[in-house]
């Protein structure tokens, strides 16, 4: 039966693009629930903590305006509050898909617009264990996927997919996310880096749904290389905001 | 406690409306202490300089259709230099959110303009207060009437400056006062209305791509003065009429960027142009530290006269900066910069740093070192008046 090997290897690689599909489906009903949300706005409290357990806040404010298409990202303005001495010092980002975002940094103490490089997205952000790559918006077309297996044995009941970066200078070789099958979001991401090993874990909680958009009110980050930790915890959600794209363009900062 | 309460109940007495917009109130107390290694004039060598500082906040911003505001007061106490000794209103402004795309602004106005590091060269609208520091990026309060529209992909603003802020000057005799000392007469003005005289402005920017640019025009009184020596150590500050055409541009890709300053400038005898021309790029996470480290070149060049102009110190130099930021939870940052005069030879190090210390308690370290001069030279006349200075703030705020 010289031909069965062949089949062997056919059927090998169906099952192959079958996981990708799949994993990809599941990682899709995320996308997709996120679809429509149009604007938003949050208070964000950050605790980052040593190995040692001490904590230092940050406190920023995060509006978001929804893309307009999927070949782009999502466009967001940061305003950081506290500490005092950082106030009013905020961050307009345009995300992009595979190429480097586009920001700009506004300075108070001179109003001063400068537009830096977006090609730092794996860099800490603000000394916390978030990079920028980790806080942007996880667009499905960012990665290429492969369902790893469903966790049914205790709840929440996961399906548990592996995803890799499709997009330049990312820290990550790959991540594995674990959706829940209840609401489609997910529920922890573990990041692994250049040499393969386990970077970073991400926690969710405190899903709450507006209007059928759904936001995680907690998310715990550890870099199991240091320790070190960082936890959001995000406010209420504003949706339905009066923002209009002029709002998240260049001038809005030069206006502050 | 209970002040951060009251004051957020002023707020929320003041506005009202259902729609909340953004307001806050910051403060900060500083003590700055600057040590000068040499002597010069009647300084003596190994001397020590204080000084305190009070500055204040009170903003609320401006959504469609309403009225916000920020109001800026700064003040310092000096105990040597009695010019250094000054308040000021740094933002005295009403803002109002016409409609989605107009802004008009009102009173004590704060602009910045520009993209190099070295030197700020096309930023005009507001007078340097000279007497705070070297770096010219402390600015007096420019009363002004702004109308700004936004379309998208560009930005024009219109700007009325009635009234005009002279430039401040150390008092006579002290440090990195040039030697030189203010005249006791007013200072003159090539205008007949003094410094009554109502300037104008406008500024296109865009952004397109990789590009951000803007196109400036200014036209009345120069904020730069030209010295008129009644005698050799007595200076009279003249400020000419002056219009400028200016451009601003820069170049954002990858890792890299590459910056334009340039301008051309009529008025002060003949017309001249200076522009600077820059680049910066950024290691990230140098050595495996999560540090940025960012490399700036920058050469300056100035055609202007000495003789019909205001002096400049950057007619022909070359700038070399590094830039340090930790990335850290303390915001710890460092920038060093050398200017090197490619035709006097001269040298002057820049140093700056902070860091957070504690969640309202931050330091800064500074030192402006002139370490090679030459005769007949801006820098020549501070020479012995370098100086390393640690600055301690108290910042506190509060916001709805």
């Amino acid at each position: 039966m010289k031909i069965a090997p062949i089949l062997l290897c056919f059927v090998a690689t169906l099952s192959h693009a079958d996981l990708a599909e799949r994993g990809r489906a599941v990682a899709a009903a995320a996308d997709r629930s996120d679809l429509g949300f149009r604007t938003s706005r949050v208070t964000v409290r950050m605790e980052i903590a040593d190995r040692r357990g001490r904590t230092r806040a940050r406190e920023l404010e995060l509006r978001t305006l929804e893309r307009e298409s999927d070949q782009v990202g999502d466009k967001t303005l940061i305003i950081f509050r506290a500490p005092a001495d950082i106030s009013r010092t905020a961050l307009l980002s345009h995300a992009a898909l595979l190429d480097d975002d586009q920001q700009w940094l506004y300075l108070p103490r001179m109003g001063r617009v400068k537009r830096i490089s977006g090609a730092n997205k794996s860099g800490a952000f603000v000394g916390t264990e978030f990079s920028f790559e980790d806080l942007t918006a996880q667009e499905l077309n960012k990665y290429d996927y492969r369902w790893l297996r469903a966790e049914t044995q205790q709840q929440p009941v996961t399906d548990v997919v592996e995803r890799i970066p499709r997009y330049k200078r990312s820290a990550y070789t790959k991540q594995t996310v674990w959706f829940a099958r209840s609401h489609g979001q997910p529920l922890r991401i573990d990041f692994f880096g250049r040499n393969g090993a386990e970077h970073k874990r991400l926690h969710f909680e405190d899903y709450r749904a507006y209007d059928g958009i759904w936001r995680a009110h907690r998310m715990h980050m550890t870099n199991l290389r240091t320790g070190k930790t960082t936890t959001l915890h995000f406010g209420d959600y504003d949706f339905a905001l009066d923002y209009t794209p002029r709002d998240f363009q260049r001038a809005i900062l030069d206006a502050m | 406690m209970r002040c951060s309460y009251r004051l957020a109940l002023l707020a929320s007495v003041l506005i009202g409306a259902p729609s909340v917009p953004w307001a806050g109130t910051e403060l900060r107390a500083g003590i700055e202490t600057r040590y000068f290694p040499n002597r010069s004039g009647i300084q003596p060598s190994g001397d020590f300089q204080s000084s305190g500082t009070l500055w204040v906040l009170q903003e609320r911003a401006a959504t469609d259709g309403g009225i916000g505001w920020s109001f800026e007061l700064f003040a310092r106490k000096d105990q040597q230099d009695n010019q250094r000794t000054h308040a000021d209103i740094r933002q005295g402004l009403l803002k109002v959110q016409i409609s989605d795309s107009v802004q008009v602004s009102a009173g004590f106005g704060r602009e910045f303009w520009g993209v190099t590091e070295s030197f700020h060269l096309v930023n005009i609208i507001n007078q340097i207060d000279a007497v705070e520091d070297l770096d010219a990026e402390d600015l007096l309060g420019q009363p002004m009437l702004k109308l700004q529209t936004r379309w998208p992909g560009v930005t024009w603003a219109l700007y009325a400056l009635p009234g005009f802020r002279e430039r401040p000057m150390h008092a006579r005799g002290a440090r990195l006062s040039g030697e030189l000392a203010l005249s006791r007469q007013r200072p003159g003005y090539e205008s007949g209305a003094e410094d009554k005289h109502i300037d104008w402005a406008s500024r296109v920017m865009t952004q397109i791509g990789s590009i951000d640019a803007g196109l400036s025009y200014f036209q009345g009184t120069s904020r730069e003065p030209r010295p008129l020596f009644e005698d050799e150590r007595e200076v009279t500050p003249f400020y000419d009429q002056i219009r400028q055409v200016s451009l601003d541009a820069q170049l954002t890709e990858g890792r890299w960027l590459l910056k334009l300053e340039a301008l051309r400038r009529w008025g002060h005898g003949q017309a001249f142009s200076a522009w600077i021309a820059g680049l910066e790029v950024t290691s990230y996470n140098i050595l495996g530290t999560g540090a940025d480290l960012g490399w700036v070149v920058e050469y300056l060049h100035d055609q202007r006269n000495p003789f019909d102009a205001p002096p400049t110190p950057f007619d022909d130099d070359l700038f070399l900066g590094l830039r340090w930021q930790a990335n850290d939870v303390s915001d710890s940052s460092l920038l060093v910069g050398l200017f090197h005069d490619q035709s006097n030879g001269e040298r002057f190090l820049r140093l700056e740093g902070q860091r957070r210390m504690a969640d309202r308690f931050t330091v800064a370290l500074e030192a402006s070192l002139p370490l090679e001069t030459q005769e007949n030279t801006p820098f020549h006349s501070i020479r012995n008046d370098g100086f390393v200075s640690l600055t301690a703030t108290l910042n506190l705020g509060w916001h709805r």
